[in-house]
């Protein structure tokens, strides 16, 4: 009776053993078709993006270039978002992954080039050709590394370490030291610098707006006791300096009723690059209008005279309040700095002047070339436009800066911004405004 | 006289009629399904199935819109407070359950952001719950950090999710729910407040037996974390 029972036992955790072992199976191969079906895409992508490089060399006609480099643009994005769901070290593929985006983004930026009728420079057809280059190299080793994946060589779904049986851990196996090995040769492509978000030059950019001469920590305490004057701080702790493009002590303070506060000064020139009060906020008091003038007030006591608010957004009971500097009659949207208002009893609860800090300098700034008027004239005229336009200093994509009108105007319901270039007449950019309860979002 | 008068009447009539014959052909160009008498097709067959279940036809489903059909829409029409004309135009089709294609501009109404804000809570609480209140700040900044950067993906999701990236979402903790101070620090970090310095790697000394990130420049310390770039 009991050997029965026994063999009866065994017997049931064997299947359940076997089921577990079929399930594990389907999960494993389900898994490895995933990554089989980005790796074959990311070669398909990559082969394209070399011919495509090649054909540019040889095309004379504007729209075709158009045509590849938008082709480029969309083979290399999609490289990159099939590489980085591959199951390897995302440090292994940090050059592959910025080739491609680079690739792409940089083809985007010549299509615009060719929409305005700029032709591709003899630095851009320099760059192309060793791009073209690259890509071919990179087919190549992939393809490579295909032939391994299909002999059994290499397991794309093999994950586990080795006593670790965690199934997403990314392991040092083969198909990460081979793409190490791709790695290494893709580390001196060209250094790309054009009109693009992903530009080599948009990574280190020294901050402009660091006037002064250097401080030393007991400085940068005062400077944060008088910036957070209606406080009652207990202690003030240094945490970290910050080595970032804006180099900063750090500072933990500890107000009498236990609150924290956190700031960051900058070493050049004691500069509140931002501080971050961690008080929740519970009851609304005051109206969106009174914070928009305690954070106004706050700036004006900080020496911040020209700032005007731009828009703001509200949730968890508290308001922040984005303000740009005024030039005049333009609005400089790149000196941009965040207040963040308690709604409860008007307190600054949060500042961030990282835009402020990096972008402001005295500028000379142009006149329009373009009236009012005139750029009125290049709006649609689906748009309908109820106000006059305002001056304004946008950022563009490369981190350059453009004057621009900016008009504000509904399209049936919807509210957009459109800037027109005050000095080409150019459609520059257009912001959709979408309303929420949290306030206005531009997208 | 008589036979011109006779002459310009018709005329006149030959006009008024194209005249209705036109803003007839006006009105079905613009909405262009309405169905009546006459009517054929799946549409109509959809409009008898459905009033032959509520009881109002007793006709067959043939997808032809005859007598039987129009009697049935105005009883339909007069039990529902529509104008009772017979004819199914778009308020009838709704009233029907019958989806109405809309041809005019919708106020936009899908774009949040909403989603990416409780994902990078996710990881923000799954990665650095235990930190001092910056240090979460912080961990939301070099998400968005990667984002920007040209050798990591271009989207929140993107970032996250990249397989190895983070221990929080290889162990699956990212799915716990986040909680209200997670939430608040990523609204900062999305809001620009970033106390990282710009970086784009961080790690725990004590936990972390990778080599190479030791060779990134440490920006900052917060907490437990080293922030890099």
């Amino acid at each position: 009776m009991v050997l029965a029972l026994l063999i009866l036992g065994l017997a049931a955790s064997g299947a359940w053993g076997y089921s577990q072992y079929t399930q594990k199976q389907e999960y494993r191969i389900f898994l490895q078709n995933q990554y089989n079906r980005m790796f074959y895409d990311l070669i398909d992508h990559v082969e394209t993006i070399e011919v495509d490089l090649a054909k540019t060399m040889v095309t004379a006609s504007p729209s075709q270039s158009l045509i590849l480099f938008s082709d480029i643009w969309r083979q290399s994005l999609s490289a990159q978002e099939k590489l980085n769901q591959l199951p390897i070290s995302h440090l292994t593929l940090s050059n592959t992954s910025k080739f491609l985006t680079q690739v792409g983004d940089y083809s985007y930026s010549l299509t615009k080039k060719n929409i305005d009728g700029t032709p591709a420079s003899s630095e851009d057809w320099d760059n192309l050709e060793k791009l073209h280059n690259y890509a071919g190299y990179l087919a190549v080793e992939l393809q490579k590394l295909r032939t391994e994946i299909q002999n059994k060589r290499v397991n794309l779904g093999e994950m586990r370490v080795e006593g670790n049986a965690r199934l997403a851990r990314v392991s040092d196996n083969i198909i990460n030291q081979e793409f190490s090995r791709i790695e290494q040769q893709l580390v001196d492509y060209p250094t790309l610098i054009y009109d693009g978000p992903f530009s080599e030059h948009i990574q280190d950019i020294a901050p402009k707006g660091l006037t002064g001469a250097g401080i030393d920590y007991q400085r940068a305490v005062e400077i944060a006791r008088d910036f957070l004057k209606g406080e009652k701080i207990r202690v003030v702790d240094k945490r970290s300096n910050g080595n970032g493009s804006i180099k900063t002590y750090g500072l933990d303070i500890t107000t009498e009723d236990g609150n924290r506060i956190y700031m960051d000064i900058s070493r050049k020139g004691g500069h509140v690059v931002w501080m971050l009060n961690q008080r929740d906020v519970n009851s609304v008091n005051i109206s969106p209008n009174q914070a928009v003038e305690k954070a106004k007030d706050f700036l004006k006591q900080n020496g911040y005279d020209n700032m005007v608010p731009t828009y703001s957004m509200r949730y968890d009971n508290i308001a922040v309040i984005n303000f740009a500097y005024l030039d005049g009659p333009v609005v400089v949207y790149t000196d941009l700095i965040k207040v963040k208002v308690a709604l409860d009893n008007g307190e600054i609860i949060g500042y961030e002047a990282q835009g402020y800090l990096t972008a402001h300098h005295s500028r000379s700034l142009p006149e329009p070339k373009v009236s009012a008027d005139e750029a009125r004239d290049s709006i649609s005229m689906r748009m309908d436009i109820k106000l006059p336009p305002q001056l304004t200093l946008i950022p563009l994509e490369n981190k350059s800066e453009a004057l621009c009108y900016e008009f504000r105007g509904q399209f049936e319901e919807d509210d957009f911004l459109v800037y027109i270039n005050a000095l080409t007449g150019k459609e520059q950019r257009i912001l959709k405004m979408i309303k929420s309860e949290n306030g206005v979002l531009t997208m | 006289m008589k036979k011109a008068v006779m002459m310009l009447s018709l005329v006149l009539a030959l006009v008024f009629i194209l005249n209705i014959g036109y803003s007839i052909y006006i009105r079905q160009s613009v909405e262009t399904a309405n169905l009546y008498w006459g009517s054929r097709g799946n549409e109509v067959i959809e409009v008898q199935k459905r009033l032959k279940n509520w009881g109002y036809y007793d006709g067959v489903v043939d997808g032809i819109y005859g007598a039987k059909t129009y009697s049935a829409v105005r009883k339909f029409q007069a039990k529902n407070g529509l104008a009772v004309d017979g004819v199914v135009g778009d308020a009838t089709k709704r009233a029907l359950g019958i989806p109405v294609a809309e041809t005019k501009y919708q106020t936009t109404r899908g774009a949040s952001g909403r989603d990416n804000t409780y994902l990078l809570a996710q990881a923000i609480h799954g990665e650095a719950r235990g930190e001092p209140y910056i240090g979460q700040v912080a961990v939301g900044a070099v998400i968005l950090n990667r984002v920007n950067h040209p050798s990591f993906p271009n989207t929140i999701p993107g970032v996250i999710f990249q397989p190895g990236a983070f221990t929080a979402v290889s162990d699956g903790q990212i799915y716990m729910n986040p909680g209200d101070t997670a939430l608040k620090a990523a609204r900062d970090a999305l809001n620009g407040w970033d106390p990282s310095g710009g970086a784009i790697y961080y790690y725990n000394p004590a936990k972390t037996t990778n080599q190479w990130i030791y060779s990134r420049p440490v920006i900052t310390v917060i907490g437990k974390h080293r922030f890099a770039k």
